[in-house]
C-alpha cells in the first residue's frame, strides 16, 4: 500500500481552536485551558482512504500555524506547498469569521491548487453562539468550500472535516 | 566540520546542525539534533531533509535556489518540538549552502538554535495579548448587549411616560370641574349649604386638589424625563417671590400654629430665574417644611449669598421630625419617602423633592439638605446670580432688610 504525504495548514484567527483540533484529531485529547501558540508545530496522522477497491494510506502532515501571525512576513513561507487547508472559525465570535477570507486569499495566492475546507468549530458553546449557519454558507459558496459544525471539546464533526478533507486532497 | 568547532557551537551556542549532499539526502548531524526528528538519528542518515524535517516541506524551491548558488539562506523561525518527557521546545532554523574545501556547495546545512527561553517569553507575551483581546472582545460584545437593553428600557420608559401624561391629562380636566364646582357651591351659588354639607365639601375640595397636585407633579416628572421643560430665565428679585410664597401658605402656618420667620441679607443681586418654577421650587421646600414639622414648630426661610461665587442662597429651614442619614442619601430619588415622613401621617407622593432637585439643577444651582432625626431640617438652595439690582431699587434694603414675619399662633 502506497502513502501519500500532504502538507495541511490550519488557518484561522487566534483562539478559534485550531491546536485543539489537531490534538483531538491526532491525540484524541482536549485541554480546556486556553494556550496560545507562536510559529508552527507540524503533526502527522495517518488515515486511511477508501479508493475504488483499496485504501489509500494518506500521512496528513497538520501544520498548525499560530493565528496571531496573520500579518507575519514569514507566514508566506509557512503556508507555500500547501496541498490544503482547514480554515477555522469560532460560532462565539462573529469576526473570526468575517476574517477567514483573509487567510483564505493569502492560501490562494502562496498556494493557487490548495483545497481547503471549513470548520465552524466550538458548535458545543450553543448558548453563546453568534454566527447563523447562513453566514457560514455564504463563505462556503463564495469559495466552493464544504464546511462542517465542530467541536474539538466533545470531538463533534473533528474527524469528519479532516476525513473529507483527506478525501479531497486524493481527488 | 572540524570537531572542536563543531562541539563549540553544539554545546555552547545550542546549536544543531544537519548536511545533506546535493540530492538533500541527509549525510551528517550533530548529536544534539535529535531534538530535529520523530526517529532515531540513526534513522535519519541518507533520509530525505524535507521528510525529516516536515517544517521544510513547501520549501523545496528555495532548497533547490540554495543548492544553485541563487539563494543565500532562508529561515523559518519558532519551529515548536517537544521532547521525549514531553516539555515545548522552540527551534529557529537556518538553511545555509554547504561548501568544500573549493567552495563549491555540496548539498545544504540546516541549523537549529534551541531558543526556548525567547520562544517562551515570546509565547507568553502572546497569550496576553491575545487574552486581552478575547477579553476586549467580550467587552465589546456586553457593550453592545447593554446598549441594546438601555435603548429597549427607553422605549418602555417613553411608553411609559406618555401613558402617565396622557392619563394625568385626561384626570385633570374632570378633576379641575370637579374643584369648579365645589368652590360654586361652597359660595352657595345653588343655594344654602349647611355647616355638615360644608364640612363634607370641605373634606372632597381637599381631596380633588391634592389629586390635582399629584397629577401636576406626574406631568412635570414626565416632562424633565423627556427634557421637555424649558425655562423662562430672566433676571428676578428673589425676596418678592419668596414673599409671594410665604403668602401663599399662611393659612398653612395659622392652621398649624406655627412660626414662620423669613429673613433676607441687605442688599441681594438679582438671581437668573424661571418665576413660576421658582415659586414651586420654594413653594415644595416650604410646603414639606410646614408638612413635618409639628404644631408650634419653627420655620426659617433665610436668603442671603452663598459661599459659592455668583451665587445665592435660599435655606428652608425647620424644627421638624427630620430624617436618618439613609434617607439623606435617597431624599432626592423618585418615588422616596423618608421613614420619618411616614410616621407623620402626611400624605405624599414622593415625587415632591425630584421635581424640585430636577428644578434647580435646571437653573445651574444646587440643591442639598442637612438634617437630624426628630430635630429637623434644613434644604439648600442655590440660584445663579444676573447682577446687582438697578439703581431705582434705592429703597430696596429698608424694605427687604431682615425681613421678618411672624404669623402669630391662633388664639
Amino acid at each position: 500500500m502506497t502513502t501519500i504525504n500532504k502538507k495541511v495548514c490550519l488557518l484561522g484567527d487566534f483562539a478559534v481552536g485550531k491546536t485543539s483540533l489537531v490534538r483531538r484529531f491526532v491525540y484524541n485529547m482536549f485541554d480546556d485551558k486556553y494556550i496560545s501558540s507562536i510559529g508552527v508545530k507540524v503533526s502527522r496522522k495517518t488515515v486511511q482512504i477508501p479508493q475504488a477497491n483499496a485504501f489509500t494510506s494518506l500521512t496528513m502532515m497538520l501544520w498548525d500555524l499560530a493565528g496571531s501571525e496573520r500579518f507575519d512576513q514569514v507566514k508566506s513561507s509557512y503556508i507555500r506547498g500547501t496541498s490544503g487547508a482547514i480554515l477555522v472559525c469560532d460560532l462565539t465570535r462573529p469576526e473570526t469569521l468575517a476574517n477567514l477570507h483573509i487567510y483564505i486569499e493569502d492560501l490562494q495566492y502562496a498556494s493557487p491548487d490548495a483545497r481547503l475546507i471549513i470548520a465552524a468549530n466550538k458548535s458545543d458553546l450553543v448558548n453563546e453562539q453568534q454566527i447563523a449557519l447562513t453566514e457560514v454558507e455564504k463563505i462556503t459558496i463564495r469559495y466552493e468550500a464544504s464546511y462542517y459544525l465542530t467541536s474539538a471539546k466533545t470531538g463533534s464533526g473533528v474527524e469528519n472535516v479532516f476525513r473529507h478533507l483527506a478525501r479531497l486532497l486524493l481527488e | 566540520m572540524d570537531s572542536t568547532v563543531a562541539e563549540l557551537i553544539t554545546h555552547d551556542f545550542k546549536i544543531a546542525y544537519v548536511v545533506t549532499d546535493t540530492h538533500l539526502h541527509i549525510v551528517e548531524i550533530s548529536p544534539n539534533a535529535i531534538i530535529l526528528f520523530d526517529e532515531p538519528s540513526h534513522m535519519v542518515m541518507a533520509a530525505s531533509l524535507v521528510e525529516a524535517i516536515p517544517e521544510l516541506t513547501g520549501n523545496e524551491p528555495a532548497l533547490q535556489k540554495i543548492l544553485n548558488g541563487t539563494l543565500p539562506r532562508f529561515e523559518i523561525h519558532w519551529v515548536n518540538r517537544e521532547t521525549e518527557d514531553r516539555q515545548r521546545k522552540f527551534l529557529s532554523l537556518s538553511v545555509l549552502p554547504y561548501r568544500n574545501s573549493d567552495n563549491a556547495i555540496t548539498g545544504v546545512v540546516v541549523l537549529a538554535q534551541d531558543v526556548t527561553p525567547m520562544g517562551e517569553t515570546h509565547q507568553q507575551l502572546n497569550q496576553h495579548r491575545n487574552e486581552l483581546r478575547l477579553l476586549r472582545n467580550q467587552l465589546l460584545n456586553h457593550n453592545a448587549q447593554l446598549a441594546m437593553a438601555n435603548a429597549e428600557l427607553r422605549h418602555l420608559d417613553e411608553v411609559k411616560s406618555t401613558f402617565i401624561s396622557v392619563a394625568a391629562h385626561e384626570l385633570q380636566t374632570p378633576l379641575s370641574s370637579i374643584n369648579g364646582f365645589i368652590e360654586m357651591l361652597l359660595d352657595e351659588v345653588y343655594g344654602p349649604v349647611n355647616d355638615e354639607q360644608k364640612e363634607a365639601l370641605d373634606i372632597v375640595q381637599r381631596s380633588a386638589t391634592r389629586l390635582i397636585n399629584i397629577i401636576k407633579n406626574l406631568l412635570d416628572v414626565t416632562r424633565i424625563e423627556a427634557g421637555r421643560i424649558e425655562l423662562a430665565l430672566r433676571p428676578t428679585d428673589l425676596t418678592e417671590l419668596i414673599e409671594l410664597v410665604a403668602a401663599e401658605f399662611r393659612p398653612q402656618i395659622e392652621a398649624k400654629q406655627q412660626n414662620l420667620t423669613v429673613q433676607f441679607q441687605p442688599n441681594l443681586p438679582f438671581v437668573l430665574c424661571d418665576h413660576t418654577r421658582t415659586i414651586q421650587i420654594v413653594g415644595n421646600l416650604l410646603s414639606n417644611a410646614i408638612k413635618y414639622t409639628p404644631s408650634k414648630g419653627s420655620i426659617t426661610l433665610n436668603t442671603e449669598l452663598a459661599k459659592a461665587e455668583g451665587f445665592l442662597k435660599i435655606t428652608v429651614k425647620d424644627t421638624g421630625v427630620g430624617m436618618s442619614q439613609e434617607d439623606q442619601a435617597m431624599l432626592f430619588k423618585r418615588f422616596f419617602r423618608a421613614e420619618s415622613a411616614n410616621v407623620t401621617g402626611e400624605n405624599g407622593t414622593g415625587l415632591g423633592l425630584y421635581i424640585t432637585r430636577s428644578l434647580v439643577e435646571l437653573h445651574g444651582g444646587q440643591i442639598w439638605a442637612e438634617s437630624e432625626l426628630w430635630r429637623g431640617s434644613a434644604f439648600h438652595v442655590t440660584f445663579p446670580i444676573a447682577g446687582q439690582p438697578p439703581e431705582k431699587e434705592a429703597g430696596r434694603e429698608k424694605v427687604y432688610y431682615s425681613l421678618t414675619f411672624k404669623v402669630p399662633p391662633l388664639p
